[in-house]
């Protein structure tokens, strides 16, 4: 997939907004929860897109990542627009290659809520789900701040809807929807 | 001559249309049909509703993803929220067809974008067809009598405050008591 965004950004554009932040480090962490072996398939992908400029390595990664402020290292880092475009081609190549899992676990969670698990007999599907939901809440306690407060239920949601922010980001526009995303959810 | 081009998601077919041009890229189109599986329900239109479909389908996907799920129309097409799932209503190009109204789920809503996105990207197509990725036009702004609000209870708090100041009295001043004349010792 190639990273076909434009930066439409003015010479004098601040960094990277907080909101920002948080939400590309927590759609990064919810690939994690789906795959625990996701930090190496990146860092693979950085070599295939040529970004390794702006993510060299593991450590390169861990730190644009930890320009989310509610991580536990968080360190008052900036995260500029061009790091910001990397983490989104990254974000998206994987969530095209998670395409399949994540169209199950979305029909998966709206049977549940229909309450259709049982009749049809899917409740392995559901096991993947759960095992999401559990992983996801995990990784978010491992690594925020003990002061951000969220609940279980919260958590959920936070989780199932950064599923369906993947499974947007999967498609053929994926880069394009979700670097509109970010910068409309800024200009809001 | 005559161009077609199919494009397959797992829960819907589009099918477009038109004339060719150099090199067999579509130029024209003349027809197009997007057919579901879940419900054998079929759009058949023309570019104009084409056009409107990718505007439309585009904007709501990315409020969809960006978690702001709103009611978007275009043209004849026209997309809104219900409880778990999302209404896809199109009033066909000839008035004669009845207009179509089915249901979606999230992923058959993903498979109908993906597959115009598809359309959009495919070099082989009409420069004209862009992924619309913009939502902020349908997002309802709030009126500017709601939006006033705020600033006329701010406003009238002040005013209420500087009237309730200006009900305490000043305090009076008191008389200069008269000091002993100061006696410095030798030292």
């Amino acid at each position: 997939m190639s990273p076909a965004i434009a930066l439409d950004l003015s010479p004098h554009e601040p960094p990277c907004p907080r909101e920002v932040r948080i939400w590309i480090d927590q759609l990064l962490m919810a690939i994690e929860a789906l795959d625990l072996q996701a930090v190496e398939a990146m860092l693979e992908l950085t070599k295939q897109q040529h970004l390794q400029d702006l993510v060299p390595n593991r450590v390169g990664l861990w730190r644009l990542r930890n320009t989310n402020p509610l991580r536990r290292n968080y360190q008052r880092r900036e995260l500029s627009w061009l790091e910001l475009r990397s983490l989104v081609c990254l974000t998206c190549a994987m969530a095209s290659q998670m395409n399949t899992i994540l169209r199950l676990l979305i029909a998966t969670e709206q049977q549940v809520r229909e309450q259709k698990i049982e009749a049809l007999g899917l409740q392995q599907n559901q096991m993947y789900l759960e095992l999401y939901y559990q992983r996801f809440a995990e990784l978010y306690r491992s690594r925020m701040r003990l002061g951000t407060p969220i609940t279980e239920p919260e958590l959920r949601d936070l989780a199932g809807q950064h599923l369906i922010q993947l499974l947007f980001c999967s498609g053929t526009g994926g880069t394009v929807r979700l670097w509109h995303c970010l910068r409309q959810g800024v200009r809001r | 001559m005559s161009v077609q081009r199919v494009y397959i998601a797992p829960n819907c077919n589009l099918r477009v249309e038109g004339l060719g041009g150099e090199g067999g890229a579509l130029s024209l189109i003349t027809y197009f049909e997007c057919q579901f599986y879940h419900s054998q329900s079929k759009i058949t239109g023309g570019r104009d509703l084409l056009i409107h479909l990718i505007q439309a389908a585009g904007a709501y996907a990315q409020g969809v993803q960006m978690g702001q799920s709103v009611p978007v129309h275009v043209g004849g097409v026209s997309l809104k929220p219900t409880e778990a799932n999302h209404t896809l209503h199109i009033a066909m190009d000839d008035g004669a067809a009845a207009p179509l109204e089915t249901r979606l789920s999230l992923v058959q809503l993903f498979d109908l974008v993906e597959s115009l996105d598809q359309l959009c990207s495919d070099r082989h197509t009409i420069a004209e067809l862009q992924p619309s990725v913009d939502i902020a036009a349908f997002i309802p702004r709030s009126s500017l009598a709601h939006r006033i609000v705020p600033a006329i209870v701010g406003i009238s708090s002040v005013v209420a405050l500087a009237g309730l100041l200006l009900l305490i009295p000043p305090p009076e001043p008191k008389p200069a008591e008269p000091t002993p004349p100061r006696m410095e010792t030798p030292k």
